[in-house]
């Protein structure tokens, strides 16, 4: 067997080298000192909004006493016997943090969900409401509730949620496909294609169902976190951790896969292996966000583009920043239903779907204007 | 940059290169009787090498392909194809334009299932590497060079080390894509934007990025078609010091000129089958070349190493069939 041809020059015997080494090692250092510093701008932000969320609304809490309602539930202190303070207690633990937790949870896997679906589409317009994912899964998430299984346990609306998506995410994946690319333009009208269907199962459950299911699915379709219980934290938490971290264990080979599908596999990528993976996360992702909050569209479209200016397009960089940016950002758009009109809580599909219509728009725009215009 | 100029870079990188070479590279630089600068007396060098094969020692071919036949939609692409790649050599693969010359690199390259006939890579067969160790040996160059998000050139070129990740060459990632920009001319582009780069510099950045993978066997589709004159002779001469070292290099051309001048042995495919195998000066004969194109042309030797150039009968305001009946003997020809 032929050895493998050595073709390296030792680095010593070029002066210049040691220089453009340490350029480079500059270079790198610098891009992950931006990745550090932009994750812990992040982190930080998250958690003074998340204090300051949980204190805004019809009964306000100053952010000292909801820090103070934090430790004393992990048990610094005990129980005030003050009978006003121990409602604060209860207002912040047990109504507001369920939310902010629920809001960060979900927002952290549409953001990784939409990063790891632009990176399998190798297009950064895939989204997964956008392309009809989110309303799969609302589906399946629907008929959980219409036909009465939702009572054989907590985990069986995530479950239907997750396989209705699984198979949309694969559906759209086969459908949009040509050559090894996905066109932007099969992918928007895969999308067109793939809502309508849901819509219209979505629709025929509302026909199917009696009023209490209808008001849920009415929620699925516009998406809100009001009304979280820790109970949902506790089952969404550990698919969101499991999602993110398989997705993290993708990142090199997603790199790659920006090359095109025949350079990615040149260069030792199993794609189908690759592909198949990253689908069933995305599922994964997106069935735990639309079981418990429904469709909140466009967070995993605009969270990943934003960050993909500032840390650049590495998936490693993208992926944690993206993900925290997502939590940031839904718990961000949270609070804003949350409090935008007095006394009434808006859906927050709604406020996201308001301000990502218009980005998406954006986005397209300039995509056709590199492309000039649709093939 | 002019022909001297990136001549002679290539040079300085391939007599670096060449001195890492080991076991193999040693044994294709014998069988090919040319050191890492020995592309610099290239005069007959075709010859020398094909007249020599009876003498020397052969070593054994890096890729062998026999039989291929590929069948798409119902339509052969390819029948009955043959190709023996040894280390050391540069093979070009010619032909007009849906000869089966992409199809045949994509067989290689594994892209491309086959309906008949087999492809080994280092004597085995190559559905039976799996894709890091098959990414360990051959690098592609594809015709399109398209990276979905900006990407700097530096970190397209340092994808091309994936294969090596986790192995103990991963620790010389830096020094080898500082070395695979600096011999594409594309250093001073590193932080650009790929998807804001021309599609010459992406050619080259692309061609850096095969370079980084440095793997024994070098698979091209058409890598000049983008690229100015200086920079396609800078990619020629640095597959040729790349093979001179030891590697074993399959590139798709369309200039026959070129590829007569770098390659040892081209294979001409006309329409899914090989019309001529050999060195430059065996398969680009005039009949044969006017015949296959279909369009009448004079073969004449390059004046400073006696390479046959191509040049195409051009008249104006008139067929060149009817006008030189010389090069209209051309049996092809039809209408004469």
């Amino acid at each position: 067997m032929l050895s493998r041809v050595d073709l390296r020059i030792d680095r010593h015997a070029d002066p210049r080298a040691d220089l453009r080494t340490a350029h480079r090692t500059g270079h790198r250092t610098r891009h992950r000192r931006l990745v550090a510093l932009t994750l812990v701008v992040l982190l930080a932000l998250v958690l003074v909004v998340a204090v300051l969320s949980a204190g805004i609304g019809q009964y306000p809490v100053a952010p000292r006493d909801v820090v103070g309602a934090v430790l004393r539930a992990w048990g610094a202190g005990g129980a005030p016997s003050d009978p006003d303070a121990r409602f604060v207690d209860q207002v912040v633990t047990g109504i507001r943090l369920p939310r902010v937790a629920l809001a960060l949870v979900v927002g952290a896997a549409l953001a990784a969900a939409g990063t790891l679906m632009q990176a399998v589409f190798a297009n950064p317009l895939a989204e997964p409401a956008v392309i009809g994912v989110s309303s799969g899964a609302a589906l399946g998430a629907s008929s959980t509730v219409v036909f009465g299984w939702v009572s054989a346990g907590l985990w069986v609306t995530p479950t239907a949620a997750f396989a209705c998506g699984l198979v949309t995410t694969l559906l759209v994946y086969g459908l949009s496909r040509s050559g090894g690319k996905t066109e932007v333009v099969t992918l928007v009208l895969t999308g067109i294609a793939v809502n309508a269907v849901a819509g219209a199962g979505i629709a025929l459950l509302t026909f199917l169902a009696d009023t209490q299911a209808r008001e849920q699915i009415v929620f699925w379709q516009m998406g809100s976190i009001n009304g979280a219980l820790w109970t949902d934290v506790a089952v969404a938490l550990p698919i969101v951790v499991v999602g993110v971290g398989g997705a993290a264990l993708l990142v090199r080979e997603l790199d790659l896969l920006a090359l095109g599908e025949r350079s990615a596999s040149h260069l030792g990528v199993d794609v189908e292996r690759l592909r198949i993976v990253a689908i069933v996360l995305v599922a994964l992702l997106v069935g735990a966000g639309v079981a418990f909050t429904g469709i909140i569209a466009f967070v995993g479209l605009v969270v990943p583009h934003l960050l993909r200016m500032v840390v650049g397009p590495s998936h490693g960089g993208l992926l944690a920043t993206s993900t925290v940016a997502g939590a940031l950002l839904v718990l961000v758009a949270d609070t804003a239903a949350r409090v935008v009109v007095p006394n009434a809580d808006l859906p927050l599909g709604l406020l996201t779907s308001l301000v990502g219509g218009p980005f998406f728009f954006w986005l397209l725009r300039r995509t056709r204007r590199r492309a000039g215009g649709w093939a | 940059m002019s022909r001297g100029g990136a001549t002679g870079g290539g040079a300085t990188d391939g007599g670096a290169i060449g001195g890492g070479a080991t076991g193999g590279g040693t044994t294709g630089r014998t069988a090919t009787g040319r050191g890492a600068t020995g592309r610099r007396g290239a005069t007959g060098r075709g010859a020398t090498v094909r007249g020599a094969e009876g003498e020397r020692e052969i070593p054994a071919a890096a890729l062998r392909v026999r039989g291929l036949g590929v069948e798409l939609e119902g339509t052969t692409i390819l029948d009955g194809v043959d190709l023996d790649v040894r280390p050391g050599e540069v093979v070009a693969l010619l032909g007009p334009n849906g000869a089966g010359k992409s199809t045949l690199l994509g067989c290689v390259a594994g892209d491309v299932a086959a309906a008949r006939g087999t492809v080994e890579l280092d004597e085995r067969l190559l559905g039976s590497f799996n894709s890091g160790e098959r990414a360990r040996r051959r690098g592609v160059m594809t015709q399109e060079a398209h990276v979905a998000f900006p990407f700097t050139v530096a970190e397209v070129v340092a994808l091309g080390r994936a294969p090596w990740s986790r192995s103990p060459e991963a620790d010389r990632d830096d020094a080898v894509v500082d070395e695979a920009l600096a011999a594409t001319d594309t250093t001073a582009l590193r932080d650009r934007r790929f998807p804001s780069l021309s599609g010459g510099e992406r050619a080259r950045a692309s061609f850096a990025r095969l370079l980084a993978q440095r793997t024994p066997v070098l698979l091209l589709d058409e890598p000049t078609a983008a690229l100015d004159l200086g920079h396609q002779e800078q990619l020629l001469g640095t597959l040729r010091d790349l093979a001179s070292a030891g590697a074993s290099v399959v590139v798709v051309l369309h200039d026959l000129s070129l590829a007569a001048a770098w390659a040892d042995r081209l294979v001409l495919l006309e329409r899914g089958r090989v019309v001529a195998a050999g060195t430059p000066a065996e398969v680009l004969t005039a009949e044969r070349v006017s015949q296959v194109y279909g369009h009448p042309v004079t073969i004449v030797p390059d004046p400073s190493t006696g390479a046959p150039l191509v040049v195409p009968v051009r008249v104006r305001g008139g067929s060149p069939r009817e006008l030189h009946p010389r090069t209209s003997a051309a049996p092809s020809v039809p209408g004469v």
